[in-house]
């Protein structure tokens, strides 16, 4: 988007060479491309210091067991039941999308493969992911934008404590480790709707879609949703605490820090989503390259 | 060497130390184009009352933050008992600042935990002392500052403006720290209250041996318990080679400084300020 401006300008000496004159709106259009560039690579360079600093305190010292027993319980507990019930709703929405195709080329009872092989592949792990962001990804970034209007932040430095061990470890310790549990209850739950809109409503045979649908998921399949929602958990405890510390003054300022954490987790989950998916699909037909069953 | 002999000079009775024990050398503070602290050159000894005056936006608090290291500095130095806290290893900064009490302007007590946590909190986290002591030490401390047990249990947010002052400022005083740096203690509270925090400041001064430094708007505060007084001047309203700090002196001198901006902040005299709104506007 290019703004013009009215107002006479102090003359210079480039104003000497006319392109430049006449440019003026190209020549900022320039500089605010540039200032962007260099917001984004300052903002990369100090999220990945900010990643830093916490990894190495994950090295040296974990903080102490109540502060993590509650972040895990706020992190995992709490947001068990929406990640279920989203993933039973997808299961269901899938059995209704896919069964006009499947129905009429007669093969119904092979719909339970699409259903269980897409979630537990790509839908369950990133539907947990982006519930997992947007609960609790937007709340980190609340609490810890507050905690740092409000000056908590400088009181923990102030007081000897350091804000990354003692707000940042935790928080990144419990999505890492409980996105993947909560990644299984989204595919379990997925599968469990999925059967039984396809069973109870929609009349298809229990027996005949059990049997498809076992071989239409294999154990890599699992594997690789699984593994996968752990880079999920990093990016969000990442990007969600990183925006909390660098939360702007006021209430729009933590506003604006809670919805940047979650579009910027949102959009990191799918960058490395594609990413992980073609490194995955490649190391599993470097190892069993005549298998088709992944495909 | 001579750490030993300032150490012995400081101990020995009726003695001026000679070093001090905070230290600000050429000390600047930029925040991205805008110069808030420029070339601040401050010593403190130990066990003054120091008042940090100033206009709005004249950098007195990022001065006070610098000297705890919460705020790096863009040049120069801050010296705490003769180590260059830019210079010393994370490990002993943090060693460093514990031996100060921080007193929030708004108290910045954690939302999450109860007044007694939030007291707690910095014994718990050094694990100094068993649960016990840590109980004694948060109900005395809270009594000390006029709060009953029954506070003890309360959340933050039940508290009012006062009381949360007040559990801000024995948090500071739990570690018995050699310095304690109030950041506007009585703004937004009524006269009596901010009385009542004055006289706490004296309290805890004749309680312990401490520094303090009070970062105010209140003249009363400065006047009341400081025994020496620096005014700030917003960097953007000086000349480049202008000292920053335009009041160096005792409380009873102010009145009659010679610096008319002085006595103008003193006074509360808006001055040409409104003339200067006024041309803003047109």
């Amino acid at each position: 988007m290019l703004s013009g401006t009215t107002a006479p300008r102090p003359t210079t000496d480039s104003d000497q060479n006319p392109d430049w004159a006449h440019n003026s709106q190209w020549a900022q259009w320039i500089v605010g491309c540039g200032t962007r560039v260099v917001h984004g690579v300052t903002m990369i360079g100090d999220m990945s210091l900010f990643t830093w600093q916490m990894l190495r305190w994950l090295m040296t010292r974990l903080p102490c067991r109540g502060t993590v027993l509650v972040t895990f319980y706020q992190v995992g507990a709490l947001s068990l039941p929406v990640i279920a019930l989203t993933g039973t709703f997808i299961g269901m929405v899938l059995a209704v999308q896919s069964y006009v195709q499947f129905h009429a080329i007669g093969l119904d009872s092979h719909l339970g493969v699409v259903i269980n092989s897409t979630l537990v592949k790509e839908l369950g792990p990133v539907l947990a992911a982006t519930m997992l962001a947007g609960r609790v990804g937007g709340s980190m970034a609340a609490v810890l934008g507050t905690m740092r209007v409000t000056e908590q932040i400088d009181a923990l430095t102030a007081m000897g404590s350091d804000p990354v061990h003692y707000l940042v470890v935790p928080r990144f310790l419990a999505c890492i480790l409980l996105i993947p549990a909560l990644t299984v209850v989204a595919d379990f739950m997925g599968i469990l709707g999925g059967y039984c809109y396809s069973v109870i409503i929609l009349g298809i045979d229990h027996a005949a879609y059990l049997s498809h649908s076992r071989d239409g998921v294999a154990l890599f399949d699992l594997f690789s949703g699984v593994f996968k929602s752990v880079f999920f958990g990093a990016i969000i405890a990442v990007v969600s605490c990183y925006q909390g510390f660098n939360c702007e003054p006021g209430a729009e300022g933590v506003g604006k820090a809670a919805t940047t954490a979650f579009v910027y987790s949102f959009v990191f989950i799918l960058a490395v989503d594609l990413f992980l998916t073609i490194v995955l699909n490649s190391v599993y037909y470097s190892f069993f390259p005549n298998d088709s069953s992944f495909l | 060497m001579t750490q030993e002999v300032d150490s012995l000079s400081e101990s020995l009775p009726g003695r001026i130390p000679s070093r001090p024990l905070i230290e600000s050398r050429q000390l600047s503070v930029n925040f991205h184009q805008n110069e808030v602290l420029k070339d601040v050159d401050v010593s403190i000894k130990r066990g003054q009352t120091i008042a940090v005056i100033g206009e709005s936006g004249c950098g007195k608090t990022v001065f006070m933050k610098s000297l705890v290291g919460l705020v790096k500095p863009t040049s120069g130095e801050v010296r705490f008992d003769g180590r260059n806290l830019q210079e010393i290893q994370f490990q002993e900064l943090t060693e460093t600042r514990r031996r100060f009490g921080f007193v929030f302007q708004n108290a910045a007590l954690f939302d999450s935990m109860s007044v007694f946590d939030n007291v707690a909190f910095p014994l718990v986290q050094q694990a100094v002392a068993p649960n016990e002591e840590i109980e004694e030490r948060v109900m005395r401390h809270l009594a000390e500052v006029g709060l009953p047990k029954e506070v003890a249990r309360r959340q933050p947010t039940q508290l009012s403006g006062g009381m949360r002052k007040r559990v801000g400022l024995a948090r500071a005083l739990i570690l018995r720290p050699e310095v304690v740096v109030y950041d506007e203690p009585t703004t937004g509270l009524d006269p009596i209250m901010s009385d009542v925090i004055n006289e706490l400041m004296l309290d805890t001064r004749r309680r312990y041996p401490v520094t303090s430094i009070i970062v105010t708007h209140d003249m009363r505060t400065a006047r009341k318990v400081a025994d020496r007084v620096l005014m700030f001047y917003p960097r953007h309203r000086l000349k480049p080679d202008d000292p920053q700090v335009i009041y160096d002196g005792p409380p009873s001198e102010l009145e009659h400084a010679e610096d008319r901006r002085v006595r103008q902040f003193v006074h509360g005299e808006a001055g040409e300020r409104i003339n200067e709104m006024l041309q803003a506007m047109a």
